[in-house]
């Protein structure tokens, strides 16, 4: 009974706003909510029933008959567990769709309801005419839904669904005659009755058929065309009720279909999945980049049904379905018809979340079943592996670029839908997180150095609190984000603590893409997001194949390893990967920049630790290729750090520069290199904090980042510009300060090692960075003070107060090294693998084979001296007068104004001139060289979409011949 | 933007340092590279090894910061008057003036034009004149040779003079340039 | 502790004086080969005591005011950390504390500072030379971290005191013969950083009124004078030591000092002046060039 009402409610309220909408539509609306919400209702108590929210059992069932006889002459429905679920999603979605739906044109009510009714007719469906019927109905629904308007666009594209819809109608009705014809049976376990040729073509005509309707790659032109041209609002419905209701119908069908090896459909869904996401990369509309995101998820669905079997299955598809289908609907209903330009009519912050699940971003749902998805196919074949993964990445490039468009405006009453939604998705996520918490693993146990996991959680924990009070300092243009930060903060101070890979990977995961919604509120973040966003799925994804890969243990050696290696460096902003890297930490927030900079890029240099550390001892088998990268980017970028005349770029090149040291220092694998890199890591962590925070506090109050327009700032902020020189001169490395150790324990690794042109270039790196150091400081806050900065006040106490302390523990560190070493050696001592001797600590000396190094006494003698040059000066006459900025020797002229004898722009011009005879390699132009081979690709593959119904046909018929001949073996 | 505030006045006292710093400065004469008119041709020679300045260590400086000697090389034209004022007070004590030509004392063969001084004593305080039109480098040095026993005997405070009567020596450089537009005090 | 500073006060003033004196050497010979008679030995000393006694002087800011004792600061402390005599246990300074390395990156810090000083002073042609000088050192420290690394490998030491020690066996045991090409690398490295020509593009009066220093006057002006003095007297101990067998005596030490110090002053005399990218370039190639060959040997 309860099924009856379930699928037959909705029809009842069809009838009766038939009859209503004409006379009463506003009554008649409110009627058909009545009747859906019963539906609802009745669906609910159904799952309830069947035990399906377990999860555990979704093959537990409610058969209903209706009519006189049995199928195929009547109705006959089974109401599983997991159709239920999908019910409700249908219910769910048809209620909040509907009023954006009926909006303009309430005579559409009836179909709505009716194609609610079809939806679970075929949910429910147990037999293959019963189907057809439902099929039937659904298609002309659709049909007309599309064509509800008088719009010359929207007819096209119901004609083309009405073309395909007939062919598929053609294929499915041959399918069935020859079914019924060899078995007299037509309930779904006919299927499997079947033997030889009637298998082979059933099988063909089937797969024809279910590939068109689900829309997946090549057959997934005329999905395309319909997701861009319908309506919005219908489209989201669509998505939501009849194409979950397909894919769930054939989901039960795919693996009856009398194949004899099912891995093939796992093949064409993979091979579908990399082509069709090529195809999509050059989508513009959100409706069609939904389309190819349809396609990816149709493609998954044959990938599933060629590996999975039994529970796995029917979890995984329903999952992956269900939340998909809630997403899609949600991005749908943000999108805002009236605006002619679609990429900048959604609602951004509401469509991320939607977004981020469609892409399968940890720990929203649909990310639990794609990590077991490909936990699956990381035993089956590397090769489908890697293909998937490709794809997944593919597809969430496009998703993100759809979303880094910066959102113009809101719906009108937009608000609910996404709500109600979202908060599906997040209960979700809880309750698969949930379902999955006792395969999460908090115990730390990939760092077995205690010492290690607490210094990096330190950097970690106090890099997010002490950024933490500075967020509340926007300047004009920003949004907040200290949530974000904060989500991504704490995400990163539990990443040490993770024991084992899926757990590693949410909080990596989570942390990047927290940062990435953090930089997409800066006031001038749309350049920077899209490639943060990029780089950080790829890194993302890299790290999830690897992990998967890697099965029992957290990062195996080998390819797994490798791949680790590349997820660091792209995190890191090394080789190229600076693209992000500069962009993101100059288009963020300035307090966000800070946050990134100094403490979430030490979250790769743990990476890559922890990687090394995977089997056990350290292993780093293409070390000095690490090293090699790590040595060229520090020279490149601190070359363009000291040409670049932007305060956040500068900073931002600076930090990759000084990544490129860790990794030399990880690269050697020895007890030196990894004292080096730790060492650098950490006082990296103190420095860079300081400078970027100082910047924040110079761009707050100055509202500018650029070098013309600043200068001497000292006069207004010497406190800024005291923490900022003390960190200028530590990161220099420039003795008594602490940035001197991490260079002499590279050096000396190096010398160790033998790497001598490594070090040879590494030092002339560490030289170069005397350059951007000083112009830093030279152009924000020497020279002179232009007359638009001449009132502006000290940074706040909230950026000061963080700086402050930093400068404390650096000033520490710097005079006393020993108090870090004394830990950190031993430590990394005791990690197994590392070759070569450790320094040795006595006291305040530290001692290594080549020589020795005690700060304390430098530290000393260097202040002694300073304050003896101090006072003996003081003492030896009159104090000197102070003048005017403008009372310089300027020839006996007077200068004509501040800002035209300030100078900071095209500073190091010989330099720039020297280097003229290299190549420009222009990391930017590599990356959309890349974008532009991905683009051709796409535009070659996606030209078989034509945009005409009759190619569509001819797809559909050339790949039931192709499949059939394959299945056959040969002609 | 500039200096507000009046130059410090000298300190008078006198010091057992004196003898000694008096022989330091008489033997330490820098100059300040500034040629403000056509005399300034005749300072060349005294770099090249047949006149040799630096064996009294006369030095050139290119700033007038290090300097202590501004030499007013010949005529002094009032728009380059402005710049000489801001060169000298930017100077530091002590400094010494050493003029040359006939144009600094009366004007020269200038004595009419309408915008050359004639009498440079009253606008900046000269130490030692040298006549000619043109010196020679010979009478450059000598001339340079008087600076030095000038101060060697501590009586080389024309700057001194300067400071102590900057009203008068102001109000005489204001007369003569009409557009003043520089700061109060160029220290 | 008070004998390490009586030691500290004694070596500066030595130095400072053995500065001033080549210095007046270097203006004296430099004016025989012009021809010209030349000032007295003791010029030098003349002009830091005018300069230290002229009676005002001015500031611009605090960066400004401590940029002088930066330098003196960064001189004397390079200074102390290079051991001066082999053998001598009364003088020794803080030579234990820190390596060649050490030495090689606290040099930068005087500079630095003096940077500092110039940006403060808001003169833009203080800045450009200061723009130009970094831009040159960091070249020619390109080919001078090849020698380092040259000693380095080549010795399997970094203490400076050790490299000397290696070179005790008679004259052919001196770096400068173990390693001729990284020797001759230094050399030409010596030239920038001793500011002579060609490369004396920093301190250029003819083109930007003597650059970094062009705001000091008076007493500033002496700290950084003597500054130098001493810097250029350390860094001719530290090539001493590091290629010329170190000093056995303080004989010895002043002698070879003095001969080294001759060097860029013959090269100074006799050439123009570099544009600065032509300096950059020729210190990136030429210099590095000559050191990779003792590289590649030791690496082999």
């Amino acid at each position: 009974m309860v099924v009856a009402l379930a699928v037959f409610l909705p029809l009842l309220g069809a009838f009766i706003s038939v009859w209503l909408s004409r006379r009463k539509p506003r009554l008649s609306v409110i009627v058909s909510r009545l009747f859906l919400a019963g539906g609802l209702h009745s669906t609910i108590v159904l799952s309830i029933k069947l035990n399906a929210w377990s999860f555990s059992d979704l093959g537990n069932s409610i058969i209903l008959r209706t009519g006189v006889g049995a199928p195929p002459l009547s109705i006959n429905l089974e109401a599983t567990g997991g159709a239920v679920i999908a019910a409700i999603v249908v219910y769910v979605a048809a209620i909040l769709g509907i009023s954006r739906l009926t909006s303009r044109n309430v005579k559409t009510l009836p179909l709505l309801l009716s194609l609610v009714t079809a939806s679970l007719g075929l949910l429910f469906a147990t037999d293959l005419f019963n189907s057809f019927v439902f099929l039937e109905i659904g298609s002309i629904i659709t049909i007309g839904l599309t064509a509800a308007c008088r719009c010359r666009r929207r007819w096209e594209v119901a004609v083309k669904v009405a073309l395909v819809s007939g062919l598929v109608t053609i294929l499915y009705l041959l399918a069935i005659v020859v079914i019924y014809k060899t078995t007299g049976e037509l309930r779904f376990e006919a299927l499997g009755m079947l033997h030889g040729f009637p298998a082979l073509l059933v099988s063909g005509l089937m797969l024809t058929v279910i590939m068109t309707e689900i829309k997946a790659f090549p057959l997934s032109g005329w999905g395309l065309d319909f997701y861009e041209g319908a309506s919005p609002g219908f489209a989201g419905v669509y998505s939501a009720t009849w194409s979950l209701a397909v894919l769930m119908w054939s989901a039960g069908i795919l693996p009856r279909l009398p194949i004899p090896n099912l891995q093939i459909l796992a093949w064409i869904g993979a091979g579908g999945l990399v082509l069709g996401q090529f195809a999509g990369f050059r989508a513009t509309s959100p409706g069609r980049m939904m389309g190819y995101s349809s396609a990816a998820y149709a493609s998954i669905l044959l990938i599933l049904a060629g590996t999975t079997t039994g529970h796995d299955y029917l979890q995984l598809t329903l999952v992956l379905m269900i939340f998909a289908a809630i997403a899609k609907f949600t991005v749908f209903m943000l999108a805002d018809p009236e605006n002619e330009n679609p990429l900048k009519s959604a609602a951004g912050n509401l469509l991320l979340l939607p977004i981020l699940v469609i892409a399968g971003i940890p720990p929203l749902p649909v990310f639990w079943a794609k990590f077991k998805l490909l936990s699956i196919l990381a035993g089956v074949s590397p090769l489908m592996l890697a293909a998937v993964v490709l794809g997944l990445f593919l597809e969430a490039v496009y998703l993100l670029r759809l979303w880094s468009k910066r959102p113009v405006r809101f719906l009108k009453n937009g608000r609910l839908v996404p709500a109600v939604t979202s908060l599906l998705m997040a209960a979700g996520a809880i309750w698969l997180t949930a379902g999955f918490w006792r395969s999460l693993s908090f115990s730390g146990s990939l760092l077995s150095s205690s010492t290690l996991r607490i210094l990096f959680m330190t950097v970690f924990g106090a890099g997010t609190l002490l950024t933490l009070p500075g967020a509340w300092n926007r300047i004009k243009g920003e949004r907040s984000y200290w949530f974000w930060m904060l989500l991504s903060g704490i995400s990163l101070t539990f990443l040490p603590m993770a024991g084992n890979g899926i757990t590693f990977y949410i909080l990596w995961e989570v942390s990047a893409f927290a940062a990435v919604i953090a930089v997409s509120r800066g006031s001038r973040a749309a350049a920077g997001t899209f490639w943060f966003a990029v780089f950080a799925a790829a890194s993302g994804f890299l790290l999830l194949a690897s992990i998967v890969l890697s099965r029992s243990m957290f990062i195996a050696p080998g390819i797994p390893l490798i791949l680790v290696a590349i997820a660091a460096l792209f995190k890191l902003g090394q080789m190229g990967a600076h693209l992000w890297s500069v962009r993101a930490y100059s288009a963020a927030p300035a307090t966000m920049s800070a946050f990134m900079a100094g403490t979430s890029s030490k979250a790769a240099v743990f990476l890559l630790v922890v990687a090394a550390l995977g089997t056990g001892a350290v292993a780093m088998p293409a070390g000095s290729v690490l090293a090699w990268a790590g040595v060229l980017t520090a020279l490149s970028m601190a070359v363009m750090a000291a040409l670049s005349s932007d305060y956040k770029k500068v900073l931002a090149y600076a930090s990759v520069s000084q990544m490129g040291y860790i990794l030399i220092g990880l690269g050697l694998a020895s007890v030196m290199g990894w004292t080096a890199a730790i060492y650098h890591t950490f006082h990296h962590f103190l420095f860079k904090m300081i400078l970027f925070l100082g910047a924040a506090g110079v761009i707050f109050r100055t509202g500018t980042s650029d070098y013309n327009r600043l200068g001497g700032l000292i006069r207004r902020m010497p406190l800024t510009f005291t923490f900022t020189l003390i960190s200028v001169i530590a990161f220099a490395g420039v003795p008594p300060l602490a940035g001197f150790g991490g260079k002499w324990f590279l050096y000396n690794g190096l010398i160790e090692t033998g790497w001598l042109p490594i070090a040879l270039i590494a030092m002339f790196a560490s030289v170069v960075a005397f350059l951007y150091a000083f112009r830093l400081l030279h152009a924000v806050f020497l020279g002179q003070l232009s007359t638009v900065n001449a009132r502006v006040k000290e940074a706040p106490l909230a950026l000061l107060v963080p700086q402050g302390i930093l400068t404390a523990a650096l000033m520490l560190f710097s005079f006393r090294p020993t108090l870090f070493l004394e830990h950190i050696v031993p430590a990394i001592e005791s990690l197994p693998g590392l070759k070569g001797v450790a320094p040795v600590i006595n006291g305040t000396i530290v001692t290594t084979p080549l020589g020795n190094w005690n700060a304390w006494a430098v530290g000393m003698m260097v202040m002694g001296l300073f304050g003896f040059a101090f006072v003996f000066y003081w003492l030896s006459g009159k104090r000197p007068k102070h003048v005017g900025q403008l009372d310089i020797g300027f020839a006996g002229e007077l200068p004509p104004s501040a800002e035209e004898v300030h100078y900071a722009g095209n500073f190091f011009k010989p330099y720039r001139r020297a280097l003229a005879f290299l190549p420009r390699i222009h990391a930017g132009k590599v990356f959309s060289g890349i974008t532009e081979v991905f683009k051709i690709a796409g535009d070659s593959v996606r030209a078989i979409f034509t945009g005409d119904a009759r190619t569509y046909l001819a797809h559909s018929l050339i790949f039931l011949v192709i499949v059939l001949i394959y299945l056959r073996g040969g002609i | 933007m500039y200096c507000n505030k009046l130059p410090d006045k000298p300190d008078d006292r006198k010091k057992i340092w004196d003898k000694v710093d008096n022989m330091a400065r008489a033997n330490s004469l820098w100059v300040t590279a500034y040629g403000t008119g056509c005399g300034a041709i005749e300072l060349r020679p005294l770099h090249t090894s047949r006149f040799d300045m630096e064996r009294f260590g006369i030095a050139m400086r290119p700033t007038p910061r290090q300097a202590d000697v501004l030499i007013i090389s010949g005529y002094l034209a009032v728009k380059t008057l402005k710049r000489v004022i801001r060169v000298y007070e930017q100077i530091q004590d002590p400094k010494y003036i050493l003029a040359l030509g006939s144009c600094t004392i009366n004007g020269g063969m200038y004595y009419d034009s309408y915008n050359t001084l004639n009498i440079l004593d009253r606008y900046l305080p000269v130490d030692v004149y040298v006549n000619g039109c043109m010196p020679r480098p010979e009478a450059i040095i000598d001339g340079f040779s008087l600076l030095m026993s000038k101060i060697k005997a501590g009586k080389a405070d024309g700057w001194k003079h300067y400071m102590e009567n900057l009203e008068y020596y102001r109000e005489n450089q204001k007369k003569v340039i009409h557009n003043w537009d520089l700061p109060d005090y160029n220290w | 502790m008070i004998s390490l500073v009586m030691s500290i006060t004694f070596t500066a003033l030595a130095a400072l004086v053995w500065g001033l004196l080549l210095g007046g050497i270097s203006r004296m010979v430099t004016a025989r080969i012009h021809g010209r008679i030349g000032p007295r030995l003791t010029q030098n000393f003349i002009d830091l005591w005018k300069l230290f006694r002229k009676k005002s002087s001015i500031h611009h800011g605090t960066m400004f005011w401590l940029a002088p004792m930066f330098r003196v600061a960064g001189a004397i402390g390079v200074l102390v950390l290079v051991p001066l005599v082999v053998g001598n246990t009364v003088i020794v300074n803080m030579s234990f504390s820190g390596d060649l390395l050490l030495v090689v990156y606290f040099m930068f810090f005087g500079c630095l500072g003096m940077a500092l000083g110039a940006g403060d002073s808001g003169h833009p042609y203080a800045v450009i030379a200061v723009s130009r000088g970094l831009a040159q050192m960091s070249s020619y420290e390109l080919s001078f971290s090849a020698v380092v690394l040259v000693l380095a490998a080549g010795l399997r030491t970094l203490s400076i005191e050790e490299i000397i020690m290696a070179q005790q066996d008679g004259i052919l045991s001196w770096n400068l013969f173990r390693y001729p090409f990284a020797t001759a690398a230094a050399l030409i490295t010596l030239l920038p950083m001793q500011m002579a020509y060609p490369f004396s593009i920093v301190l250029a009066p003819q083109e930007i009124p003597i650059g970094p220093p062009t705001e000091y006057s008076s007493r500033f002006l002496s700290f950084m004078f003597s500054g130098r003095a001493i810097f250029g007297v350390a860094k001719l101990v530290l090539f001493v030591n590091l290629f010329f067998g170190g000093a056995s005596s303080w004989i010895s030490l002043l002698f070879k000092t003095f001969l080294l110090y001759m060097f860029p002053i013959f090269v100074s005399t006799v050439f123009p002046r570099f544009r600065t990218e032509q300096s950059i370039r020729f210190l990136w190639f030429v210099p590095t060039s000559l050191a990779a060959i003792d590289l590649l040997r030791v690496m082999i």
